[in-house]
């Protein structure tokens, strides 16, 4: 049963990749384990985006919804849809 | 993903249009739309002059970039107006960005202080004419930037309006059963007895489309929220709702606009345009309704002509940088 217990963490470190997200507008930040070889649309869809409704930057550099995460990214989403719509 | 047009790393997928695209043609794009958009309706003449509003937000600041990039194409001449509401944890990052976004773009700017008019900032106002904060600030906005747009010499008034807000704000006028609300999408409208005509260059831009803008071109914008802001509104709501039938039927949102601007919808008048007998702006009654709400908030009409006057001196200082 140990070495089961064992075999299994070992194949989930190896299945999964550490990201940590800043989200914005608010600041809020969020560290999530994700399948390896998870792309940018299967993280923001993880948090709950509606495709199209938020965009992923890593380094000041946006990235495009298939770009694939590496284990330890740290990224800022950066939310779309905005709130009001002032004086149309 | 690379760019569908040169093979170079891509920012963003437009599922709509099957595209991928890397920062230099999504730029291009974007300003073939806005051209559309400029051109669209009235005309605008040689060396006219277009005023684009800046809020600080990502919208007003893609709004401006692009606009800046066309000028010289569609020869106007642009220049930008932004309000400082004055409120607190706010509006101070809002003013920085949109001086950063000036000299950026180059771009001629005329920063218009709230509290250096009326003494206080839009909340107050808001609390002594009892009346919701974003009621206000839509009203003191509205005026305030056809105010300047007008002394400035402007023939068009451009603001950030994308297809996403557009899309919503006709989704919540068929909810609350209202029809005006569709007449006002019109790209642009022309300019009639003081009332500077809207131009919105963002009209077929979405509002992600116009972030991944933005953000690609290192626009300076805030992207923080006005604490004023209502998430479960009905904008909002429908924005969301949008979000998800444009998921699953990707082109939906742009269609929905584009068919709804094919309407012939007649405009209902909300009364015969004549002049505020305080203030002499357009209006459709007797005092129109900035010269009330100033009333009601300073307990006389005298705030009125100083408000003309300090508008007065800033657009005169921008006009000279033009």
């Amino acid at each position: 049963m140990l070495s089961l217990n064992v075999g299994l963490r070992s194949y989930m470190e190896e299945t999964r990749i550490k990201v940590e997200v800043k989200v914005k507008p608010g600041g809020a930040t969020r560290s999530l384990e994700v399948k390896k070889g998870a792309k940018v649309k299967d993280l923001l869809k993880s948090l709950g985006y509606t495709l199209g409704t938020a965009v992923a930057v890593r380094e000041g550099e946006v990235l495009s919804e298939d770009e694939a995460l590496v284990d330890g990214d740290r990224l800022e989403v950066y939310e779309a849809i905005s709130g009001g719509l002032g004086e149309v | 993903m690379k760019c569908s047009r040169c093979g170079l790393k891509a920012v963003i997928y437009l599922r709509y249009a099957r595209l991928a695209l890397c920062h230099l043609h999504l730029e291009e794009y974007l300003a073939k739309r806005v051209v559309d958009a400029v051109k669209h309706g009235a005309p605008i003449g040689k060396d006219q002059l277009i005023v684009v509003a800046v809020s600080g937000g990502k919208d007003s600041a893609a709004a401006a970039s692009l606009l800046s990039l066309v000028k010289d194409q569609l020869r106007f001449k642009l220049a930008s107006v932004h309000i400082d509401l004055g409120i607190p944890g706010y509006s101070e990052e809002n003013r920085k960005t949109a001086l950063l976004l000036a000299e950026k773009l180059s771009l001629p700017l005329a920063v218009l202080d709230l509290k250096e008019v009326l003494g206080f900032n839009v909340v107050e106002a808001a609390r002594r004419a009892k009346r919701p904060v974003c009621s206000v600030c839509g009203l003191l906005k509205r005026y305030l930037l056809n105010l300047s747009a007008s002394l400035t010499g402007a023939t068009r008034l451009a603001t950030g309006h994308n297809l996403d807000d557009l899309a919503a704000y006709a989704v919540k006028g068929f909810l609350t059963h209202e029809e005006t609300p569709i007449s006002k999408l019109i790209g642009h409208t022309g300019t009639v007895d003081g009332l500077i005509g809207r131009l919105r260059p963002l009209i077929e831009v979405g509002e992600y489309e116009a972030l991944v803008y933005a953000l690609s071109s290192k626009l300076p914008f805030n992207h923080e929220e006005c604490p004023y802001v209502n998430r479960r509104g009905l904008e909002f709501r429908a924005k969301e709702f949008l979000a998800l039938l444009e998921e699953e039927r990707p082109g939906f949102k742009l269609a929905f606009l584009r068919g709804l601007l094919k309407k012939k919808v007649e405009v209902k008048a909300e009364g015969e345009l004549r002049k505020c007998s305080m203030c002499s702006m357009p209006t459709s009654s007797e005092v129109c309704a900035f010269c009330r709400l100033i009333y009601r908030v300073k307990g006389s009409y005298d705030t009125v002509e100083k408000v003309h006057k300090y508008v007065e001196e800033k657009t005169r200082e921008l006009r000279s940088l033009i």
